[in-house]
């Protein structure tokens, strides 16, 4: 039998296997062989994609004004991050949170698990495949 | 204060994203993603910090079922 899938169908597909699978994911407990499975599955993938994507040529020279945007991206990443540091190295924990301890209070029921499991599966597809995932 | 300095930022990253998304000789997150990854060697090291972080979160997280 022969089965063909649209565009449509095929997202749908995509999107309620990953739903599926962090869902499954989000209801094991850290420190637990089966957890450490489903977090390393969906690693070595990304990692595979990764090291399998052709680079990409650059596109020409950048000009003033994308240089300039990609200063400020850069300032706030660098924001972020010593942001992190700051609550890092502050304390009481519970007045300086680091973004682990706020995803923590995300992730202490099974749905904010879940969600935060589906983008970071999101977030590795798109990272592994750089700009084929962007133009795909 | 902590937290307003997280939102300060998020709100900031936000902002900059819908903006650059408007104007297209500006870098938006898309072209900073693809920038990012444009080589392999730098698209595997980024993809390794990304395990990392799943590794930190999910698999030796504290936050589950507290």
């Amino acid at each position: 039998m022969n089965v063909r899938l649209g565009w449509r169908g095929s997202t749908i597909v995509v999107v309620g296997a990953v739903a599926a699978y962090s869902w499954i994911a989000a209801g094991l407990r850290p420190f637990t062989l089966g957890e450490e499975v489903l977090v390393a599955v969906p690693g070595l993938v990304c990692l595979a994609a990764a090291i399998w994507t052709p680079g990409s040529p650059q596109t020409g020279v950048a000009g003033a004004s994308m240089r300039g945007s990609a200063a400020i991206w850069l300032v706030l990443v660098v924001a972020a991050a010593g942001w992190e540091l700051t609550a890092y190295f502050s304390s009481p924990r519970s007045a300086h949170p680091t973004l682990s301890v706020i995803a923590d209070n995300v992730m202490s029921v099974q749905p904010g698990r879940a969600l935060v499991f589906a983008l970071w599966l999101a977030l590795g597809w798109i990272l592994a495949r750089g700009s084929q995932a962007m133009h795909a | 204060m902590t937290f307003a300095g997280y939102a300060a930022i998020v709100l900031s990253i936000g902002v900059w994203t819908f903006v650059t998304s408007r104007h297209t000789r500006w870098m938006s997150l898309s072209d900073a993603i693809v920038a990012l990854t444009r080589r392999r060697s730098a698209r595997i090291l980024v993809v390794l910090g990304w395990v990392w972080l799943g590794w930190h979160l999910f698999a030796r997280g504290s936050g589950a079922f507290k």
